[in-house]
Formats: C-alpha cells, structure tokens, sequence
C-alpha cells in the first residue's frame, strides 16, 4: 500500500466514524478537527519514519531463469534471495522449473543477493561461486525483467596430504588436532574441501569448484608442519596459490602436500 | 608394570588363594594361553607355577553410527609376543601401524555407511606371535539422510541482543551420524550475510577440537578452545579462555565469547550453521537468529570513490582512486568493483579490469574480456608481473598500490584505534588506445546495501 493509500484509508475511515457520531456541537468539531489534525501528523511521521526505517512500503516480484554458461536452462534449481539490508529478515527460497524458470512474487522492496543452488553435480551453486554477486532491488528500476541466473560448470579440486610419519594420527596428549583446512576463497567466504579418504597413508581431500574462475587455494595448519608439492616447508600462514580449472579439462590436476612433523 | 605381567601377578595369587580362575578387567578378551613358568620360594623348596602368556585386545566390540568415525584399541601382550592386525572389510581402515610388538594400540577408522544401505558388521583379528588371535567386532549404523541441526542454546533466538559490545553465544549441533559426522560449525556474525568484506565467522571443528577465525586477509587461522589470549580480526574479538566446547556421541556444543570491534559498524545479523561430511547444510543456514547492534552507523550517506589526481592523456600511467565511507572504509562492501572499459556498456567491454576490494581479495584483480567473465590472468597488488600486456589493456601489479595512510610511503593506520574513512587504489594501467576514451566506472555499495549496485562512470582516459 502506498503512502497516499495508507492516508486515503485512513482519513475515510476516520470520516465514517465521524458521521455516525453527529450531530455534535461547534465546539466538539473544532475539537474533533484538532485531533483529526493531530492524528494526520502522528501518521505523517509514521509513513516518514517508516521510509527512515526502511521499512517496505512495496514490494515486487523477481522472477528470471538458471542457465548455464551457454545458455542453457538448468532444471530443477533451487533459488535463493538473501538481503542485503541488515534490518531485512525476508530470506526465501523457491523451486526452479524443469525449464529452469523461477518466480518470487509479494518481495518487500529493498536490495537482495539472487543465487541457485543446482539439482545436478555438474554445476556449482551461485550462492557460495563466483566472482561477484547477482544485486537484485526490488521493485526494478527498469521494471520486471527476467533476469538470468549463470552456474558454472563444476570441476573437482582434489588435495592430497601424505603422512607415512603418522603425524596426522592424534595423539592422547593431544589438545586439539592434528588438523589440516584445505580450501579456497570465494564470495569473500573460505570454503573448505571436505575428507573424502583417509587411511594410514595419508588424508584425500575433494571439492566441487567451478571451472574458469580463478581460486586462491589454501592448505594450513596450526599444528601439522606441511611440505608443499614442490617440497618446499609450507610457512607458518599456510600455503596459498591461485587455481584455475578449466571447462575443457574439468579434473584439476591433484596437488600433493607431505605432513612432515608437528608444530608444538 | 605391563598389563600382561600384571594379570600374571594376579593370577599367581589367586592360585595361592585357592581360586581356580583369575579375575580380568572387564573388555579384556583372554586368549587360548601358552604356559610359561615362575617361580617362588617356599621356605627352603623352590616351586614352580605355570602361568599363562595373557594376549588380548580392547574393547572386542565397538558401536558405530552411520557417519563413521575413528578411534583405537589396545593390544595386550608380552614385550616380545608379536602382533599384526587384519580386517575383512574395505570400509575399516588402518591409521595406524597394523603390526607391533609387545601391548600397543591400533588406531582405526570406519567410513560412513552408504547411503541406502543397511546397518553392517566388521572384524579386525589380531594374530599373535603365540599363535593366538583376538577379535574385535566393528558393528556400525545405516546412514540418515538427515542433516545435521543445529539451535542457538544462548541468547534466545530471533532476539534482538543487548548493546554491549560483548556476548556469550552457545550453540549446538547434532547428527542422527554421530559426532563423528558433525564436519564443522558455524559462527558468522554480519551486517547481512552476503556482505562482502570482512566479518566474524568462526568455525569449529568437531573431530579436531580446532576453532578458526576467518583474519582480515581472508584466511583463517586455528586456536584451541580453553587456551590463554584471544582470536580476532576486524570484525570480533574472541576470548579463547572463556570459550568451551563440549561433545556426546551425537551432538557437540560450542560456547563463544564474542566482543565487536569498532570497525563492526551498523546491525549485525547472527547466522549460525552446521555441516556434515557429505557437505549437507542444516536449515538453519542463511537465517539471522537475531540482530546484535553495537556501534551505530555515523551516517546513511552511501560511500564515494573520486580520482585524487586528473587522468592524463599518456597511455601508460598509474591511475589514483580514492574510496571513502564516513561510517570508516571497513563499512564499503569489498566486493564492489572499479573497471576500466572501451564501451559505453560496462559490463561489455573489450577491456575489462575488476579489482575486488574486500579484505579477502585486497587487491586481487580480474582482467575480463569480450563481455565475457574470460579470465585472463590475475594477481595481488604490490606483487609482480603484468596481466594482459600487449592487449586492449594491461595492469601492471608491481607498481600499483591499496593503501589507507594518504601517503603510500608510511604504515597504514589501525581502523580499530581511530575512525579511518578513505582508502586508496593506485592502479598502475596501460592501454592500447585512448580512441575512443576510456570509462571509467565504479560501483560502490555499503555493508547495509546502500549504493549505486550498476556501474557509474567516474571519469573518462583520452
């Protein structure tokens, strides 16, 4: 509802009420229009306070389609709108189609980040890759455009730590660890690889990222001493080193690292 | 004293006392025994009493939930019986070494079920030197397909805290997996989450007992949870010694004392999560659990970015940008971009530079080409190298320059200690062709979202 609504509304209910309750004398309508005046005001600071306040006075709909690099629609997505205005609790997700069309109607105005969050492996999700976020403001200035949301394909980072020395293994004098965090950066967000295999040899590390985009990759641990794969000691920061995967040859090449003693 | 030698003690005195069988600790399995002799005196006669070589493995039996998990046992055995343990599964491995001699312990791990399948049961067997073997019955649950929850214990949930600039938060994850399943959880303290720049995310690891804190290099570093001093960035102050974590078989729970730093301008949203080894999220992800205000904003004034010096015509030179943000340039979204482009459209360039600003990418930049996001090459400002040279254009990393200080020269200030509203980007450029001009754009939006999100034109290079 508008601000001019809000007041129409307003100021035709006041008025029935005013007509059941003649008839009155001068006095009491010269006071009744005082407060009709008063309560104008009260409201006037209310619309202008909620303006202030950012609250929504209106709302809009997003609506678009998850593609891929090439256009192609990516079915069965989940989509999500994430504000950007701290004072904002709208946070929804809905279902993309088989074709990959979306549509989130009733979005209170203001300024939200738009990611999908594939239904097949082969893409990574928007939400947590890529090089920069999808803005949306609601209501559009341009009006409501559909707008495409890009996945990338997805490759797999995979990170080796060999540890013939046991150095991986916990101790019972152990605080805490041993521990290694294999991951890269994106969106401003570590994102860390998970364990997908650990014997006596050492831990196999895995991670879905997505192709031609540039990652920084780090490999660190506060009490594991690590050789990088070009055996060179990994210094106290952690190793950091940008990868790029490339859609053509998704398997990046594994990297090998070699625990090689404990940091005290 | 070895455990073996212990029981055999024990064993001599309970044929003394007239008892036919020796009392064990409990999980202890005794094997077929190998007699061996001791002796003893008594008065002038010399006796000897048979004693069994006591083996045995501990526990012999062990209970699993469907994640997996890893743990050990301990082999009992005479300082030269020899050992070496065999499993019949693939999904039970060694971490340890699987052979020894003497009492040892075998470290193991069991990998998460697979999903659909039923519950399953394994066997490590310890094979001794004395011919004796033991066993160990693995037994391990089928896996949930549910993922991990997770709930604020503490402060109440979708509240609105206090305005201090300290808070306690204690959270708790749990996995119908186990303990063991539980990969990591999950702290986050921003303006909104998908703020770009830096904020307060900590995570803690479970199964190690590490907490990291993301730094304001975008890295985040390890400390142990009841240890002295502090974990910061930026953004929070964490106080390690009044930080615990506790855990069952399912569930772990984590107590923070967080305090905001200064640089934490305008409403903070906490978001709390959890993930489990498959990298499935709890629900709980991406919802504020309530709002936390400490330093108020100064202004609602979006933040500037202007050129410190006039753009020449030369085609080479370094370009000199400064950002600003009256609320300090810790409150500009870092994840905004300056380009440089040929085209009228900027987001279709032939020439496409991107410099990322938040703290995690200071200074990292993108060349990006064709309309296209065609990485080209990247690098760190102050590194070495050129990206691009010989094409539309080129950025040289060497010489170009972040800096907070206006004077590249001195340290930059402590945006923490004092309010610190400017920052500069001295972008070290080189270009094929001024004709047509060169746009110029920036987009600049705060932390609460403030701004102009589609590129703006700052100047023009002809």
């Amino acid at each position: 509802m508008s601000p001019l609504e809000m007041f129409l509304t307003y100021y035709q209910k006041y008025s029935n009420i005013s007509r059941r309750e003649s008839p009155k004398s001068p006095m009491f309508i010269v006071a009744e229009s005082r407060l009709l005046l008063i309560r104008l005001i009260l409201l006037s600071l209310a619309i202008t306070g909620c303006w202030a306040q950012g609250v929504p006075l209106s709302s809009g709909t997003v609506r678009g389609t998850v593609v891929s690099d090439s256009g192609a629609a990516i079915a069965n997505s989940s989509v999500f709108l994430y504000p950007l205005d701290p004072l904002s609790k709208f946070t929804t997700k809905t279902a993309a189609t088989a074709a990959g069309a979306f549509s989130i109607a009733a979005v209170p105005a203001g300024r939200y980040v738009l990611c999908a969050r594939p239904s097949t492996p082969d893409f990574v999700d928007s939400c947590t890759w890529g090089i920069t976020r999808l803005i949306v403001d609601v209501p559009a200035p341009t009006g409501t455009a559909p707008i495409s949301i890009h996945l990338k394909a997805a490759s797999i980072l995979k990170v080796r730590i060999n540890d013939a020395g046991g150095f991986l293994e916990r101790r019972p004098t152990d605080k805490a660890g041993p521990h290694v965090l294999v991951g890269v950066l994106s969106l401003g967000k570590f994102v860390p690889a998970l364990v997908s295999g650990q014997d006596k040899t050492g831990i196999d590390y895995r991670l879905q990222v997505p192709s031609d985009t540039p990652l920084p990759l780090r490999v660190y641990s506060s009490n594991v001493k690590l050789q990088d794969p070009a055996k060179a000691s990994v210094a106290s920061g952690g190793y950091s080193a940008v990868i790029v995967s490339s859609s053509a040859k998704p398997a990046i090449a594994p990297l090998t690292f070699t625990a090689v003693g404990r940091i005290l | 004293m070895p455990h073996g030698a212990r029981l055999r003690r024990l064993c001599l005195l309970a044929a003394f006392a007239g008892f036919a069988m020796c009392p064990l600790p409990s999980g202890l399995y005794l094997t077929a025994q190998a007699p061996s002799k001791e002796y003893i005196r008594l008065g002038s006669r010399v006796i000897a009493i048979e004693s069994p070589v006591v083996t045995g493995l501990s526990p012999t039996t062990q209970h699993f939930y469907g994640g997996g998990g890893n743990t050990s046992a301990s082999i009992s055995a005479d300082s030269t019986t020899s050992w070496s343990a065999t499993v019949n599964v693939t999904w039970i491995a060694f971490n340890s070494l699987s052979s020894g001699t003497g009492p040892g312990t075998v470290q193991y791990g069991v990998g998460a079920n697979t999903a659909g399948a039923a519950a399953r049961t394994g066997t490590i067997t310890i094979s001794f030197s004395t011919g004796q073997t033991a066993t160990l019955t693995v037994n391990e649950d089928a896996l949930s397909s549910s993922p991990p929850t997770l709930a604020l214990l503490n402060p109440p949930p979708n509240g609105v805290y206090p305005s201090s600039t300290q808070q306690t938060f204690t959270f708790q994850a749990s996995s119908p997996n186990g303990l063991a399943y539980i990969n990591r959880m999950e702290l986050e303290i921003n303006n909104s989450l998908y703020a770009g720049g830096d904020d307060c995310r900590a995570t803690y690891y479970p199964s190690a007992g590490i907490l990291y804190l993301t730094a304001y290099d975008g890295f985040a570093y390890g400390y142990t949870l009841g240890s002295s001093g502090t974990a910061s960035n930026d953004h929070c102050i964490i106080s390690l010694s009044s930080s615990t974590a506790t855990a069952t078989d399912t569930s772990a729970t984590v107590t923070l004392v967080v305090t905001l730093q200064p640089s934490a301008v305008g409403t903070q949203n906490v978001y709390i999560s959890s993930t489990d080894n498959s990298g499935a999220q709890s629900a709980s992800y991406g919802i504020s659990f309530g709002t936390w205000l400490a330093y108020h904003e100064l202004t609602t004034s979006p933040p500037t970015v202007s050129m410190v010096s006039p753009v020449t015509t030369a085609t080479s030179q370094v370009l000199y940008f400064k950002l600003s943000d009256s609320n300090g340039f810790r409150y500009i979204d870092g994840n905004q971009v300056v380009m440089l482009a040929y085209d009228a459209v900027p987001n279709n360039a032939p020439c496409h530079l991107t410099i990322d600003l938040s703290p995690q990418y200071w200074g990292f930049v993108y060349q990006i080409m064709n309309g296209g996001w065609n990485f080209l090459g990247s690098g760190s400002i102050g590194s070495g190298g050129v990206v691009g040279a010989g094409g539309p254009c080129a950025l040289d990393f060497t010489n170009s320059k972040i800096h907070v200080n206006p004077n590249p020269a001195l340290p930059d200030p402590d945006p923490n200690a004092s309010l610190v509203t400017d920052i500069y980007l001295d972008l070290s450029v080189i270009v094929a062709s001024t004709t047509p001009p060169v746009n110029i754009y920036a987009t600049l939006i705060d932390r609460a979202g403030r701004g102009s999100s589609t590129p703006v034109l700052v100047t023009q290079w002809q």
